[in-house]
């Protein structure tokens, strides 16, 4: 009798399950579908297309490997390689200082600290590119707000947006305009990190640098873990700034790979050849991903493991 | 042990879901995929081959009653086609609108025109995409991209219906000569030609009157032009504050190359697909020599940085800083408001004779689109009837001669204009046409003239740079 009824609840249970779990993958089918179409099956036909000559207006034609080839000898793939890697290389790291900085100076106990935060916050929700707008004038060379300071200063300052040494420059400093999302993620990260433990610091003797060199950074390590990887796919993916602040000038000397992919797919028609150019960065993406997540054990710490140490 | 294996045995586990709409999808994306595939292209895939149409030409029919019906058979309805042109202003894009409407009134019931706009960057992506769609914009305007689809074999030979219109082959009415370098295959039209754009020398008359300077004329040289600046170009202590020229479109390679026109010298050797690139040539890199020393040793033009100085805000002539600048026709509508006098003359000369650029603008027609008997009429009405409204509203310069020579047309604009016209009998078409034009423009010309116009490099070494470069492009084909 007892077994009867359980198996009875059982079989309850289990049409009551099987309703949820309907309604949870009908719920899920959107994105799944979504995902399968318009990212996955783009992805695989992107793939597909790198080994083809592909124009649009006739049928990809098969050729193998040749669109990788033909990368290795071109100098303008190189280049745009080469500024996309100094862009990255100086834009990431500065632009998490920048923002782990400002995240201290917000998490600050004052009043109207509100609306402080959603004043660095706010260029990061401003159209990308009306804001690259603005930068072509910011950095204008004799009206420009830059060098109106720079004269203020007794500094002549140079036509950032012309003069080819410059322009790459010119676009790392627009890039901290967006440093307000990375911000903000340091700062959910600081105000996760118990006060107490930077009372016990306090009590050990520990000053100021030390509580942040011991406590903060460890602690909100993960975090920076997290923006960094951000950091380094957005900035090999930089597109807007360059494409309508300099669109890869004066002289390629900001021919980032996204603008030079962009050229081949949709100036030049070599639909092909820019598949492979959009494989190549994604595995570079990939890679230095990876290496970023493999370095983490040396330097990432999580709060789970503190808690299994203990 | 996973939850599937927990699950009541014939209930829907997630592994089983996932696989079920991985099927799905597939046989989804199969379906829009085959559907998309559906109509084989009937142009030749070879992008080397020559166009279907070169070898053979179309049918010899009339425009409204051969290649489709006049209306939609199916339903009787007007035969309804689109028709795309870039974004240029809000009263331009208005006109064109106000173009459409009177079309589809003069047409009513057979055809209908629907005349979108679209921003410049977005245009030829969506005419490509529409072709690797197999669903083609009907009829869209003309520019270099364009010949890529000529190439490809996309676009209908419009030659007959040219015959069919006759005016439009009358040389008392058209300037026809013009319309050979458009005859690709050397014999036949596929783009419509409906209006004309050109290079003229704009000067600020109130500049030169405050300075006593002679305003520039059909017989002025471009060292003229220098000697005017001299006495035009104002200093206060090391500051230039008014330049007497500015190299205005000289600085793109088609107003460069005319300084090489007018020697008799060339940038290439042919328009349309060109063979070889010759800029290193005396006669281009005297003529590009010119304009860089206008920058750099001369110094009566602005160089480049303080170029994009002085014209960052609202263009360099309405700067009204800059008392001439040779510029594009087009600059015209947009000069309109300026609050100096100003006039324009024909292009200088080199020593005894200037070589004008000019531009089409114009229709090409989808060979396989579903429409193309009212897209090639679109056409056709644009160059002939609507030419007298076109030129009343000087959007465009008619191409149509008795239009464009019109009172309506010349009244309204500078007076100078019609000396700019004359010249028009040995203007050359402004533009190359190339597989790999695009490409060479982008890669090649841009930055080597990046360093060129910043004075970073001699003529003879841009001019050599250039060509080893170009042709390097052209041999890959």
């Amino acid at each position: 009798m007892v077994q009867e009824s359980r198996t009875i609840e059982s079989r309850r249970l289990g049409k009551r399950e099987r309703r949820e779990a309907m309604h949870a993958y009908v719920f899920m089918s959107p994105v799944i579908i979504g995902l399968l179409l318009f990212t996955l099956g783009p992805v695989l036909v992107s793939l597909g297309l790198s080994f083809t000559e592909y124009n649009l207006l006739s049928d990809p034609k098969w050729i193998g490997v040749e669109n990788y080839i033909k990368m290795y000898g071109e100098d303008l793939f190189w280049q745009s390689l080469r500024v996309s890697a100094i862009y990255s290389v100086v834009s990431v790291p500065l632009g998490l200082v920048l923002a782990l900085f400002l995240a201290i100076l917000l998490n600050q106990k004052i009043r109207g600290m509100y609306v402080f935060r959603a004043i660095y916050y706010l260029p990061t929700v401003i159209s990308g590119v009306g804001v690259a707008m603005l930068w072509r004038w910011i950095f204008n060379g004799q009206y420009g707000v830059i060098n109106t300071l720079l004269h203020n200063i007794g500094i002549k300052g140079p036509n950032w947006l012309i003069d080819e040494k410059w322009a790459l420059t010119a676009l790392i400093i627009t890039s901290i305009w967006g440093v307000g999302g990375t911000m903000l993620i340091f700062l959910a990260g600081l105000q996760g990190i118990p006060q107490e433990l930077m009372e016990a610091a306090e009590i050990d003797g520990a000053g100021r640098w030390q509580q942040f060199r011991h406590v903060t950074m460890p602690l909100i390590s993960h975090v920076t873990f997290f923006n960094l990887v951000l950091g380094i796919i957005g900035a090999l993916q930089v597109f807007t700034d360059a494409y309508v602040i300099t669109n890869g000038g004066p002289n390629n000397a900001t021919m980032f790979i996204s603008v030079y992919l962009y050229r081949h797919a949709f100036i030049y028609l070599n639909f092909g050849y820019s598949a492979a150019l959009a494989w190549v960065l994604f595995m570079i993406v990939l890679v230095l991903t990876l290496l970023v997540f493999r370095s983490s054990p040396i330097w990432v710490f999580y709060e789970s493991e503190r808690q299994g140490k203990s | 042990m996973s939850q599937e294996h927990d699950t009541p045995n014939g209930m829907l586990n997630r592994r089983r879901f996932l696989r079920t709409m991985a099927l799905g999808t597939a046989a989804l994306a199969a379906g829009v995929l085959a559907a998309c595939s559906a109509t084989k292209p009937t142009a030749s895939t070879d992008a080397t081959a020559a166009p279907a149409a070169t070898a053979a030409p179309e049918a010899t029919m009339a425009p409204e009653a051969t290649t489709a019906p006049a209306t939609d058979a199916a339903t009787g309805e007007a035969a309804k086609i689109k028709a795309l042109m870039w974004s240029n202003s809000p009263v331009l894009d208005e006109n064109f609108k106000k173009r459409a409407d009177l079309f589809n009134a003069k047409f009513k019931g057979k055809y209908e025109v629907d005349m979108q706009l679209l921003p410049w960057d977005q245009y030829w992506p969506k005419v490509d995409l529409a072709y690797a769609s197999k669903d083609p914009i009907d009829v869209y305007f003309w520019d270099v991209q364009a010949y890529g689809h000529y190439k490809q074999g996309l676009l209908k030979n419009l030659q007959e219906d040219v015959n069919v219109a006759a005016d439009l082959s009358n040389p008392e009415l058209y300037p026809t000569k013009l319309f050979d370098v458009w005859r690709f295959d050397g014999a036949n039209l596929f783009a419509i030609p409906e209006n004309l754009q050109m290079m003229q020398m704009y000067y600020n008359k109130d500049l030169f009157d405050k300075a006593g300077v002679k305003y520039p004329d059909a017989s002025w040289t471009w060292n003229d032009v220098l000697a005017a600046a001299a006495k035009l170009k104002v200093t206060e202590g090391d500051t230039v504050t008014q330049w007497g020229f500015d190299i205005g479109d000289l600085g793109v390679w088609w107003g460069a190359q005319t300084l090489a026109w007018d020697q008799g010298g060339a940038f290439f050797d042919k328009i349309v697909e060109p063979t070889k690139f010759t800029v290193s040539e005396e006669k281009s890199v005297s003529g590009i020599k010119f304009i860089q020393d206008a920058m750099y040793v001369n110094k009566m033009a602005p160089d480049q940085a303080t170029r994009s100085i002085v014209g960052q805000d609202v263009g360099i002539f309405a700067s009204g800083k800059v008392a001439m600048t040779p510029g594009g026709s087009w600059g015209m509508s947009g000069y309109a408001d300026l609050k100096f006098k100003w006039d324009v003359a024909p292009l200088p000369k080199w020593t005894d004779k200037t070589v004008m650029p000019y531009f089409f603008g114009g229709w090409v027609v989808a060979k396989d689109g579903k429409q193309t008997a009212a897209a090639t009429a679109w056409a056709i009405w644009c160059a002939t009837e609507y030419q007298q409204t076109m030129a009343e509203t000087r959007d465009w310069i008619p191409i149509r001669t008795d239009a464009r020579n019109s009172a309506a047309f010349l009244g309204g604009l500078p007076a100078g204009f019609k000396t700019v016209l004359d010249t028009l009998p040995d203007a050359k078409l402004g533009d190359m046409y190339h597989k790999a034009g695009q490409q060479i423009l982008g890669e090649v010309f841009g930055p080597i003239l990046d360093q060129f116009w910043n004075n970073k490099i001699s003529a003879a070494d841009a001019g050599k740079q250039i060509d080893e470069k170009a042709n390097a492009l052209l041999a890959k084909g």
